[in-house]
Order: structure tokens, then sequence, then C-alpha cells
């Protein structure tokens, strides 16, 4: 896929073919296409850019033939001469077909800039690496290329903006900028006629067939200024439900999909723009209509992938620094910060946040503690496991649980043998993977008997004795037999996994495990109090698709209560979606170091919770003194200089300064700079009382108590301003 | 079995420390502006209104303001930690005596995680003399509270419905009633009010706030009390505040229909107090050469301490320690000492430190020791035990009178599988909540329908706890 990216400098950089250009909005808007350079001796350039907010700056742009151009090492993806290493050996056999060489959008964060390797090293080493599974592979590539990025309306594309990362291909789209106007200008329309072509193009270049990928972002426009509210509860904007869907399918908006949402003005504009996210988001093509299979087992149309290089090529870059496990050089042993740094890459970088919402749900659901076996890669293996198969079935979830090693060493049942089972896993498994418990506390269908009986079926089950965390099956250690668990009759079978397999989908089939999942999902995504219509309702489809979870996804998010404004911004964020969410609503491109450490002291350290239970995700559980504290810290860590911050957000080129951001984006008016800063965090909401209180802090120590951007003494104002909304207790409402 | 090399397991985490930003010193004199701006801080502190009960630094000073108040919580302070995970009982407090807790659990030297008796060295118990029990090795430093009489030892204490579910049997004990929303000691901050003034009646000590605490009267978390606080913020410090308390104090009606904006709208104003409340007592000095372990949760125990002696007017506190789910290599004591041992060294030294620290002020204070349940009698075939019903708790402090509880059943004559509830757990003898109802009435004074507000529904039958 091509990608365009403003062209301030830039020449165009491949030989791709432009587009008409045509002022797409009141602010100046220009793009220019640059290709993404992935096609070996094609394309010189690779350009990277950052969703800034509509001012999307050209980071640098590269040959891609001269890779020693990068002047930080740190940012070198993969070193010359280095062998790929490979991290953990799969088990599974490999795909049928190689994947299809995606057409990639390619973007970074200014502050990662890099050389692009050549073409099939850049490819490759993830392949190689045997960690990278995020590049999709379509099965049947032969599949028409431009089902997803063709067929989208030409109405529907000016409002659907599709990639959602900070460094996603939407943030590459050209960006806003006063100044320079060499580039080409686009339209919506003429920008669509490019993401059409380009497959095209590529195909003819690659002779591989190309997936049907979801395309771009296209650039939007800045949001209005924003007037005085009225006295009295503000209302929901008649767009809300794109904020809606933004805050809770996302860790949280991007600048520039925020202003995309800012522009559509009415309330069926904003219900077409969401539609074709939530569809792309479940990897559903957005042109056709809701599926309506979801009582049966037929399947979904297959998945239509979003292209997300910009986060693989960073986690791929953040793999250079792991070490080898000390007794087996083959597998890379992240230390647990690594792995927490790595999971925060996806969630603040990937365009598939839908996914990385669903594989934080999993990772959670089914948690583990490093702290248990110290073994990074059984930690990763999880992850990637639940990340594949996030949007698939229970069962098959509940078994990649079950039998990976970091589960198995956490609850025991690599020790748990036949002498005197090992209740843990049993107990655990019914208890919160699975049945759960009613609203009094009480097992939901299952007893202490059928956890004694479960645990024997268990028995034998082990990881491997390498580090490499596969699975094995002891029969010396298993105990002999039938088990009567859930009121079936397990026959004894001493040769294989079958009996704890057996038991695992009897929970999994269970109307109670439906239940179960039902009502946590729909609190997930929801509500913390659900309608009884509502998880009734999503609890059948998950019995009657047999645990599809893309099936209960359509549902929760097609109901009536997820579309009531009466759950709009009506849940709390959890501190991870509160950290995670300040550093994709404003574009923040210095180090997330400052947002991993503040995960670990606010009490939501990633892989290493101890309880079974996993974070819980009712507000309850998180409105509390020392929770508002870290993220007020965290607020004005990342706004206020003086708060030992190193944190940086906007625009590289303004070097984090809000001031010279404005001054970019020709923000200059009070009302202005409102209309842009509540709009990256709050959806434009705000009181009478709060609206004066951002001016008088706008206009404080200014002379005369008037603003004016020009003058430097402003850059205090505006950055307390920014603290100020970011700790209006509307922030944390999601 | 498994011929793993054995990990810790279920280590707790270790105590999150806010890294120190690199403090920023003045260009003249290179003093450090942090401390400047604490100080610039304190003067402020002093000039206000409030600053006469923050700064009630001495604890002579606190004493004669606590015997200057009639209520009988005043000037009284519980600390409740709870033992997350199910503390194994019978190895905590060992019936070596009788010959089937070695059947159930064979000795350490055998290759089980059996206690030796008293006097066989290396992971000998200490013996309670007259009492046929010793304790574990690993919780020496509570034997000398427990001879001079101040620390009171339940070994059966829970409920006779005990689910076995940590959440459900955590969840039931925090709330005293597990219908109930709220936990016992938010509801006793609403029954019973305050004695004086104060600026920090309750707080929960980690990074969420403990069920017991949750429910209509706003209590705060706090991690970490050296981190604590928005010095950071130097000039931009009043200003920010001043914000968030003007936002806070619109009406939360009109700004939002979020079904949590009321509770939202009293944390800021309520984290900025304490915030203040905190900062002004700076950071923990140990008194009477108390010595702390370097963990989580000594440090924890460490500023507990500091808070109660500076006089915050502190009332309630909870603190949590994990790691007692020893499914697995749950160890003996001495060398064989692994899971459990490493866990119960670090929950008695630093009680022990916090109790050597507070040294007098121990009178009013007491120390309630809990866990959601005991672990099964037999041993698992991977050292380690599961789930069972009620276990051993502690009582340590003002007025308690020490000794071992059985209950009226007393012990079980043997842990024979025919004595044992299901074959497989000691059966609670001693209610948790008469356990809360003793120290709700004895130490705090609380009247009949206070204690009726506290535990709706319970019939109370005394322990006898206090003397």
């Amino acid at each position: 896929m091509l990608r365009a990216t403003e062209a301030q400098n830039a020449p165009l950089a491949c030989r791709l073919p432009t587009a008409a250009a045509n002022g797409i909005c009141r602010r100046t808007i220009y793009m220019l296409v640059s290709c993404v350079a992935l096609f070996a001796g094609f394309g010189p350039a690779a350009t990277f850019a950052h969703d800034n907010g509509g001012r999307h700056d050209v980071v640098k742009s590269v040959n891609n033939q001269a890779p020693s151009a990068s002047k930080d090492k740190r940012t070198d993806p993969i070193k010359p001469g280095k062998k790929p290493r490979r991290l953990i050996k799969k088990s599974e056999p490999g795909p049928s077909a190689p994947s299809p060489a995606p057409i990639q959008h390619l973007s970074m964060p200014q502050s990662e800039t890099q050389p692009l390797a050549a073409t099939g090293e850049l490819k490759d080493t993830p392949n190689k690496s045997g960690t990278v599974t995020t590049t999709p592979s379509f099965a049947g590539g032969g599949i028409v290329p431009t089902a997803g990025a063709a067929s989208i309306a030409p109405s529907a594309l000016g409002s659907s903006a599709i990639g959602t990362g900070v460094s996603s291909a939407a943030s590459s789209m050209a960006g806003v900028s006063s100044g320079t106007s060499q580039s080409p200008q686009l339209t919506g329309r003429s920008l669509h006629m490019l993401l059409q072509q380009a497959p095209g193009i590529s195909t003819l270049i690659t002779g591989i067939p190309l997936s049907p990928v979801i395309p771009a972002d296209p650039i939007a426009p800045l949001p209005p200024p924003l007037a005085a509210p009225q006295a009295g509860l503000p209302p929901p904007p008649p767009n809300w439900f794109a904020y809606h869907v933004l805050n809770r399918l996302t860790y949280g908006g991007t600048p520039n999909q925020l202003n995309m949402v800012a522009s559509l003005k009415t309330g069926p504009e904003a219900m077409t723009w969401a539609t074709v996210f939530m569809k792309e988001q479940l990897e559903l093509d957005p042109t056709k209509p809701w599926p309506t299979n979801l009582h049966d087992t037929s399947p979904l149309p297959p998945p239509l992938p979003t292209q997300d290089i910009a986060a693989d090529m960073l986690l791929a870059q953040d793999k250079a620094d792991w070490q080898a496990d000390a007794s087996d050089a083959g597998v890379l042993s992240p230390t647990l910060a690594q792995l927490q740094d790595h999971d925060l890459i996806r969630k603040m970088y990937s365009r598939r946040q839908l996914k990385e919402k669903m594989t934080y749900f999993w990772d959670n659901h089914f948690n583990t503690n490093y702290r248990s076996h110290g073994k990074g890669q059984y930690e990763l293996q999880e992850n990637e496991a639940f990340r594949s198969k996030a949007f698939g079935t229970f069962l098959d979830l509940l078994m990649t649980s079950g039998k990976s090693a970091a589960m198995m060493i956490y609850l025991n049942t690599d020790v748990n043998v036949k002498e005197n089972p090992n209740e843990n896993y049993a107990r655990e498994v019914l208890e919160l993977h699975t049945l759960g418990t009613t609203d009094q506390g009480t097992p939901n269908g299952y007893m202490q008997a059928d956890i004694v009986e479960a645990a024997k079926a268990f028995t034998g089950w082990d990881n491997t004795p390498d580090v490499r965390g596969g699975f094995r099956f002891v029969s010396s250690r298993h105990s002999a037999g039938s088990k009567l668990v859930l009121g079936q009759n397990i026959g004894f079978d001493g040769a294989g996994p079958s009996e704890g397999e057996q038991v695992l989908t009897l929970a999994a089939r269970h109307p109670s495990t439906a239940r179960h999942l039902a009502k946590q999902l729909c609190e997930y995504f929801v509500s913390d109090t659900p309608s009884a219509a509502l998880v009734s309702e999503v609890a059948s489809v998950f019995s009657d698709s047999n645990g599809d979870i893309k099936k209960v996804l359509i549902a929760i998010f097609t109901s009536a209560d997820f579309m009531n404004v009466a759950n709009y911004r009506g849940q709390i964020k959890t501190p991870l979606e509160y950290v995670v969410g300040i550093y994709r609503n404003l574009g923040v491109w210095s180090s997330r170091e400052p947002f991993r450490a503040r995960l670990v002291n606010v009490g939501q350290s990633l892989y290493e919770f101890a309880p079974p239970t996993g974070f819980k995700e009712q507000a309850i559980e998180w409105l509390n003194t020392n929770v508002l504290f870290h993220e007020a810290s965290m607020a004005y860590e990342t706004t206020i200089s003086g708060f030992a911050s190193t944190v940086q957000y906007g625009s590289s080129t303004s070097g984090g300064s809000l001031r010279l951001w404005m001054t970019e984006l020709s923000l200059a008016t009070e009302a202005e700079i409102l209309g842009f800063l509540t709009n990256l965090t709050v959806d434009r909401v705000a009181t009478a009382t709060e609206y004066q209180l951002y001016l008088g802090t706008l206009r404080a120590g200014l002379i005369g108590g008037s603003f004016d951007l020009k003058n430097t003494s402003s850059e205090d104002a505006l950055d307390r301003t920014m603290a100020t909304i970011l700790t209006n207790p509307r922030y944390l409402y999601q | 079995m498994s011929r793993k090399p054995r990990l810790k397991r279920d280590l707790p985490d270790p105590l999150p420390v806010d890294k120190d930003p690199n403090e920023p010193t003045c260009g003249c004199c290179g003093e450090s502006l942090e401390i400047l701006s604490r100080r610039t801080f304190l003067r402020r502190a002093l000039r206000s209104a409030a600053a006469a009960t923050l700064i009630g630094l001495f604890p002579g000073a606190t004493l004669a303001r606590r015997d200057a108040l009639a209520a009988g919580n005043a000037g009284k302070t519980l600390v409740v930690i709870f033992q997350r995970g199910g503390n194994d009982g019978i190895n905590t407090i060992v019936p070596y005596t009788d010959p089937q807790y070695y059947v159930m659990r064979p000795r350490a030297t055998a290759g089980g995680i059996g206690i030796l008796p008293p006097g066989s060295g290396n992971g000998a118990g200490l013996d309670l003399p007259g009492t046929g029990f010793a304790m574990h090795p690993s919780i020496q430093p509570f034997l000398n509270l427990y001879t001079n009489g101040t620390l009171a030892v339940l070994t059966r204490a829970g409920y006779l419905g005990s689910t076995q579910s940590h959440f459900t049997d955590q969840d039931t004990i925090e709330r005293g009633v597990f219908s109930m929303q709220d936990g016992w000691l938010n509801r006793y901050l609403r029954a019973v009010p305050a004695a004086g003034s104060s600026n920090l009646r309750a707080a929960g000590i980690g990074s969420d706030l403990a069920p017991s605490l949750r429910g209509q009267v706003l209590v705060p978390a706090v991690s970490n009390f050296g981190a604590f606080n928005f010095s950071r913020l130097r000039g931009a410090r009043a200003s920010l505040e001043s914000n968030l308390r003007a936002m806070d104090a619109q009406d939360p009606d009109l700004t939002t229909t979020n079904p949590f904006r009321s509770l939202v709208h009293q944390l800021g104003p309520d984290m900025l107090n304490r915030v203040a409340a905190i900062e002004a007592i700076g950071p923990a000095t140990p008194q009477n050469g108390a010595v702390y372990p370097n963990t989580g949760f000594g440090t924890q125990m460490r500023d507990l301490a500091h808070v109660i002696r500076s006089g915050l007017g502190l009332e309630v506190a909870t603190v949590d320690i994990g790691g007692w789910d020893t499914h697995e290599d749950q160890g003996g004591g001495g060398t064989f000492a692994q899971n459990q041992g490493a866990r119960l060294d670090d929950l008695s030294r630093s009680v022990r430190a916090f109790n050597d620290d507070l040294g007098p002020l121990m009178s009013n204070i007491v120390v309630l020791i809990c866990t959601e349940f005991s672990r099964t009698v037999r041993q698992n075939a991977s050292n380690g035990t599961d789930h069972a019903k009620g276990g051993v708790w502690f009582l340590l402090g003002g007025g308690v009178k020490g000794g071992l509880y059985h209950g009226t059943a007393g012990w079980v004559p043997s842990l024979l599988p025919a004595n044992l509830d299901q074959g497989r757990y000691i059966a609670p003898t001693v209610e948790f909540r008469d356990i809360f109802a003793d120290v709700l009435t004895k130490h705090f004074g609380a009247t009949t329908s206070q204690l009726a507000s506290v535990l709706p529904g319970h019939v109370y039958q005394p322990v006898g706890l206090f003397g």
C-alpha cells in the first residue's frame, strides 16, 4: 500500500502515479504521496511521519539503498550482518502457504527514525524470527485485493478513519500545515483513487497477489473553535457515537482519528463512520452489512486484515535488545520490563486496536504471573497466541491457555501428579476461566467433587523440560480410572492428554460459561452493570455459535445497549487505559518508559499480577486515591516541564513545545486552541465553569491578561491548560 | 513427580517504588530544590489553621491530645493485615505432639513439609510450653510477643460456610456479610463517629483499596508514602491544585451522567488533602532500634507506624501481604523453608519491628492478622497444600489477652481423616465475625447498636480476646 505523507520538502519518493490535487478542507491540507520503500530496488524513500493531530511531520526521507543513513544506532532496526534469531520454535506446522507480500504502510514516530533495510530484510527478519505474527496471512491469497480499499464508497471514505495507530498509516497521511505547499493536494476522492491503485501497482511489481487490506486513514481537518458552553449539564455531542466507539474499542483515539470524528457533524454521519470503523476493527468488510448468522455455527466471512507495518517495525526493533535464554541460545528471553514495553508498543501503536483490547482481555482472563516462572518467552508465547486467536473460538483460547507453559507452572498443572493431585488449576479453571460463580459467590454449576475429579483428569500434563514452552503428556503421572466431571463420565486414557481436553471442552460448552464470559465482555465494552437482557442475548450468541468470539463481539457492538447514549462516557478508565490513552490522545513521541513505570507504580503492572483473577475491570476497583494520584502525576509528567518530565508530544518539529505545535497548526485564538485540545481529550465537552477555567488558565500571567500565542510566556499557560484538561474528572470517563 | 528446578512461587511483587527523579538543585547553593519547596510548603502549612493538627509530630503531644478525648475509640488504631492466598495454619502453629500430623505431613527431613518437633535442631518448631503446639521457626519474632502475653493466636478462625474459593472467602470476611457490597471497616467508620478531628482517619496501604475499606466513606489508598507528593510541580502547583478543586467543586450532576460522578468528584480534593497531610509529616524514622525488613511489606509497615505516630488521627488501616497460596513447594522450617517460610519471616519480622517501633503507643493499637482459609491437612504430591477452611489468625497489641485460642470445641483430638471436615479440613470453630466484634466493642468501645450496623444480622458470641 502506498502511503501519503506530508511533503514539506520531500520530493515524490517513488514512481507512483499521483492523483489530482484539490483542497480537502478549510485549512491547508496537503499530502505527498510517497511510496513506502518495501519493494526491492524500487522506490528510494521511506518517509516516516507521525500523527500529530493534523500536522504530520515528515520525519525523514531516506533512500532504502543506503541503510547507513541512520544517525542513531538505537533506531537501526536490523543490524547489518546480524542473523535473525529464532525466538521460539512454533509447535504448530507453519502456514500452508507463505503470506502474500503485504502492501505496507510505513510510518514511524519521528523520534524512532530509522532507515529501511532492503526490502527482503525488512520483510523477512520478522518472519525468520518466528515471532512476528502480525503480518496477516490471508488464506487464499488470490482474493481480489481491492475488497477493502477499493470498494469503500467515496462518501464513506472521508469519514472512515481506518487506521488507528499513532504511527499508523493514518498518521503518515499528510498533515496540516501552513506555509509549504509544494505537494499535490488530495481530496478524499483523489486519495481514494490512489488507494485503489496502489495494490495493483505493487502486485505488478512483486508478482504476488495481495491480501485485501484496510487502507490508511485519510487526513482529517482540524476541529472548529470551541464556543463557550451554555450553563448546566452539557448535552452529549451530536457525533457522540463516533467518540464512543473510539473510547471503547481502542486505547484512545489518536489526534488524527479524533480530528476525523470532530469533522462529523451529525448523528447519522457519526454512525456511518463508527460502523465502518467497528467493522474494520473486527476485520469485516466495511462495505457489507453486519453478518446476521450470529446464532449458529456457520462461518463468518474470512478476515480482512489491517496492515500494521509501523507497529511491526517497532516490535522487531524492540527485540534487538533481547538476550538469548541462558540455556538455549535459540530462544530469546525478554526481561519483565522488556515484555511490558513490547506489549505497550502494541497498545500504543497498533492500528488493530480492538485486537489489542481483546488480547489484553484474554491475557488477563487467563492471568499468569511472570514471577512464577521467570521466563519471558512463556508470557510472550501466550500473549502472541491470544492475539492470533483474539477473535477465535473460546475453546481454542481455553486450550491454548491450559496447555501454555506459563499457565501450567503458574497454577501447578506441571506438578499435578496421580499420587495426590494438585487442585489449583482445576479449581481456577472452573471458578475463573469458565463456569464462574453466582452473584452469591457460590460455584455456578460445579462442586468440590468436580474440582477433585478434574484435577485427576489433568494429571500428567506438563511443559516440556526445555525452555521453549512446549506441551507434553507424561503418562506415568496420570491418574488411573474414569473421572466424573460436570456430570459426564470421562473414560481413563493413560496414553494422552485427552481427559483434560474433555474437561476443558465440557467447561467451555457449559451454559454457565456462556453467561460468565458474556457478562465479562459486556462489562468490558458496555457498562459496569450491563442489563440482564444484553447479557442473556450475548450469552445465547456465545452458546449458539459454539463460543465464536467475533460473533459475540458483533452482538455486543450492534446491541441497543452499546448504542445507548446513556452508556456514552459511562465507564471509568482503568489505569492502563488512562496511561496508554494519554500516549495516544496527545500523540506522545518520546520514550514509553515513563508510561511503563507509571503502570508499575499505580498497580496495574502487566504480566506480574499475582492473583489468578487478573485485573478487575469495574470502576470501583480503581476509583481510589492512589490511582488518582498516579493518574494526575502522569498528566503532569506529560505536560509540566518542571515535573521531571521527559515526555514530549505533538509534533517533533515543535520539539515537544505545545506553543510551537499550536503555531504550526495555525491555531491562534483561545477558542481554536481549546477546540483542538478538548477534542483530543474530552470529546469537546465542557461545562461553562470548565470553559472559563481553561480560559483563565490560558490567560494567567500574560500581559494584560490576554492570550497571545506569540508571547513565549504563553508556553507555561498552555502547559497548565493541557494539564488542567487532563486532570478534569471528565478525562477519567470512558 | 516433576524434577524441574524449584522456583519460588507466588512471591509477592516488590513494592512499587516510584523512581526518584533527578532532583534539580538550586543554581546558587546547590541545595535541593525539592527540599526547598517542601520547606516552603511547611512554612505555608504552619501558617494555616489546619497546621495545628498536621504538625502534631510529637508522640507525647499526641498522647496528651488523645487522653483529653472521652469516646471509646479516642486515640485508638486498628491495623488489619490480610495474608492473601490462604496461609497454612498447621505449619504455622504446629500440633507436633499429634503423631497423625507427621502422617499427613511427613517430616521435612523425610522429604515432606512437616515441621520438626522442638529441640530437634535444624527446622525444629518453637515450643509453646504446655500446649502441645510449636511455632514455625520462621515466626520466631512472634515468640516473645506470645510469651509476654500480648499476642493472641486463634487456631481455628473462619466461618462454617467457607467455600475454598480465595475470592469468595476473602470477600465474605472483608465485607463481614457476603451479600453486602461495602466492607466491615467502612461500615465501622460510618457507624462510629471519629473521636476528634482527623486528617487521615482511615487508609488502605497498597495500590488498591482493600474491600474491607470500600463503601460510602471515602478512604484513601496509598502505596508509597515517600513518593506521595506533588512537590515537583513547583511553580505550577498552586494553580493546578486550585483548578482541580474548582473542577471537582462543580455539582457532579451538572457535569456528566457518568454513574460514578459523585465519587470521582470527591476523590480529587480528597487526594490533595491527603497529599498535603502526608507530605507534612516527612519521611519515616523508626524508633527504639526497630529494624524493618527491606521488603515491600516491611516498608509499608514502617510507613504506617510513622503515620500513626505522627498524630494524623489514623484509626483504621489495612495492609496486604501476599504469597500464601502454597500449592507447591511450601517447605518446612530452618533450611527446609521455602515459600511459606519466606513469607512468615517477612510477616513476623515486619510486625515485630512495627510493635517495637511504636513501643508504648502499642497500648492503643491492635494489629489483626487474618487469612481467608487454611490449607488441606494432607500435603499434596507437589509438596504443597490445597485450599481448605478456617485457619490461624493473630491479634496483637493494646488490651489483647495473649495465648492460644482453639474455640469452645477445642482442638481436633487427632488429625485422623475421621476427625476432619470431609476428611480434608480442620473445621473452623471461631467465627470471624466474633473476632471482629471483640475488637469493635473492646478496642473501639462500640455500642450494641453500632455493632449491629457494622455486622448486621450477626449474633455476637464473645471470644474473650481482650482482658
